[in-house]
């Protein structure tokens, strides 16, 4: 297979999200401005969780997918050593996120062992099946949406202020606001440095598209206000 | 879904599609369209929920790993 000419995969991958990506920017201005926000917040926080849950166990296996294919697959080797880094920068997020709701007052322990939403398990479970099925380089596309467009400061600002909800439980949020964008940098100069075919940027562009849709799904169902399907 | 052609570019069959205002566009990102991928594009016109313009709105996405 044939590298694709130009390095600039994350510029064309960052394009190819952002032209998918107005229905989730409206959703994500109309969850930030929900007028019952501190009403929906409990149930964000439990979609969230089983979601974040999932990150490193998913690294962990997309490490040991690039690494059982690393000797023939120079794009698989340059992943292995990231996917374990970030596999390291990634633990304990989802028991920060534990702490933040017994702080408002909700059972993390009911949390953890309840089975997840359905929209969030077919989110992660469509990471599983490509990991499984086609190359690891597929989770770089969720992951460039997913890290891609943190919650800033200044709207977690707001948001306190606004909901009376307790900056100290917004925690985990504000702590994105200041890595994920390292991450997303981190994310844009490794697929820059991968000798990509166009068959690995069709699948990392699929993923990174379906995960784009999944997330409108899911924040859709949050925000409480479905947009009627398109004839 | 007629895909794009010699004489039809990707961000005319987007335009015509209803996925995309061109006026939103620089014109680097009217050439980067021009080198995306078809797949993705077929995707982007498939599964368009709405037709919304590339303004980034405030405050990010709730959404975070």
């Amino acid at each position: 297979m044939d590298s694709v000419a130009s390095a600039d995969h994350s510029g064309r991958l960052r394009l190819t999200i952002r032209l998918a990506s107005a229905r989730v920017q409206d959703l994500s201005w109309s969850f930030w401005n929900h007028p019952r926000l501190s009403e929906i917040f409990p149930d964000y926080l439990h979609t969230l969780y089983p979601s974040m849950r999932a990150t490193v166990p998913l690294l962990e296996l997309a490490a040991e997918r690039a690494r059982a294919l690393e000797e023939t697959d120079p794009v698989a080797a340059a992943l292995v050593p990231y996917f374990i880094q970030h596999a390291r920068e990634e633990l304990h997020h989802d028991d920060w996120l534990l702490e933040d709701m017994e702080l408002l007052g909700l059972d993390s322990g009911a949390a953890k062992s309840a089975p997840g939403p359905p929209d969030i398990a077919a989110m992660i479970g469509s990471q599983y099946y490509w990991l499984h099925y086609a190359h690891p380089v597929a989770l770089l596309g969720c992951f460039a949406v997913l890290e891609g467009s943190p919650p800033e400061v200044e709207m977690l600002d707001r948001v306190a202020e606004r909901t009376g909800l307790p900056p100290a439980a917004l925690r985990t949020l504000y702590k994105h606001a200041q890595l994920d964008p390292h991450h997303r940098d981190d994310l844009d100069e490794l697929l820059d440095s991968l000798p990509l075919t166009p068959e690995h940027s069709a699948l990392l562009g699929i993923s990174a598209l379906t995960t784009v849709d999944q997330l409108g799904g899911i924040l859709e169902r949050l925000v409480g206000a479905a947009v009627p399907a398109e004839v | 879904m007629s895909k794009p052609s010699e004489q039809r570019s990707r961000v005319e069959w987007l335009e015509e599609e209803g996925v995309l205002d061109p006026a939103t566009l620089t014109k680097e990102e009217r050439t980067k369209i021009e080198g995306l991928d078809d797949t993705h594009i077929e995707h982007l016109v498939r599964t368009r929920k709405k037709v919304g313009d590339m303004t980034k709105r405030p405050g990010g996405s709730p959404w975070i790993l």
